[in-house]
């Protein structure tokens, strides 16, 4: 069979060629971005965590010294009367407040690391299957157009 | 490169790669080009969906993990 009886302009093959490769450069480049967008995320939550070690042993200090200098105060007189505890009581508060912030970021953060590794197993699997479709049949639709733009050409040739 | 830009860039890519197969088409119809479409094409729709979903899936884990275990929130 004439192989090229239904093809009226052999370019449109060559450029549908070339806009295939440029696909799977473009697929490839997003595709593989995902792995290192999570791996980047992973590599930020270790951060974290040891961010937010070093903060609870501070905020820890704080709260403590903001317990310890209320209970100094209130044992405090100016004669037989008491002084006021309340910027005491108030930080006490907050220290508290940034304790309990800073416990909770800590254990969220643990509990991320946990359980982050098999969500994202569980959703990448239809990026890794499209990548390895795409590597295996992208090469194929390639070789099958040029292989169709030889035979044309060969036949071509033939007809001189 | 963020998940949304990385899903932007596959969608694009694929919207390009189809209308380049329609060009080709207007010159290049036959059972040849049809058998191509099935093989090739028709099957790649699909894939491409459910990737840019599972991308659009991730971006949301991703962006709750910055959120709870970041400084601000």
């Amino acid at each position: 069979m004439n192989p090229a009886a239904k093809v009226t302009n052999t370019r449109a093959i060559a450029d549908f060629s070339a806009a295939v490769a440029t696909f799977a450069s473009i697929s490839s480049s997003a595709l593989s971005s995902v792995g290192q967008e999570i791996q980047r995320l992973s590599d930020w939550l270790e951060e974290q965590r040891q961010f937010w070690v070093r903060a609870l042993r501070k905020v820890e200090e704080d709260f403590i010294h903001a317990r310890q200098e209320l209970a100094r105060r209130k044992m405090m007189r100016i004669g037989d009367r008491p002084v006021a505890t309340s910027d005491q009581e108030l930080a006490l508060r907050k220290a508290k407040v940034r304790f309990e912030y800073v416990q909770e970021k800590l254990a969220k953060t643990k509990e991320w690391q946990r359980v982050l590794p098999q969500l994202v197993l569980d959703n990448l699997a239809p990026v890794k299957v499209l990548q390895n479709n795409l590597d295996a049949d992208l090469p194929k639709m390639r070789s099958f157009l040029d292989q169709k733009l030889n035979e044309i050409e060969q036949y071509a040739r033939e007809q001189l | 490169m963020s998940l949304d830009s990385s899903r932007y860039r596959l969608w694009n890519g694929y919207q390009t790669l189809l209308s380049a197969w329609e060009a080709t088409q207007r010159h290049w119809r036959d059972t040849v080009s049809q058998d191509f479409d099935r093989k090739f094409l028709v099957p790649l729709g699909p894939s491409v969906f459910a990737a840019m979903n599972a991308m659009d899936q991730l971006d949301q884990i991703l962006s709750r993990v910055r959120q709870e275990c970041g400084e601000s929130s």
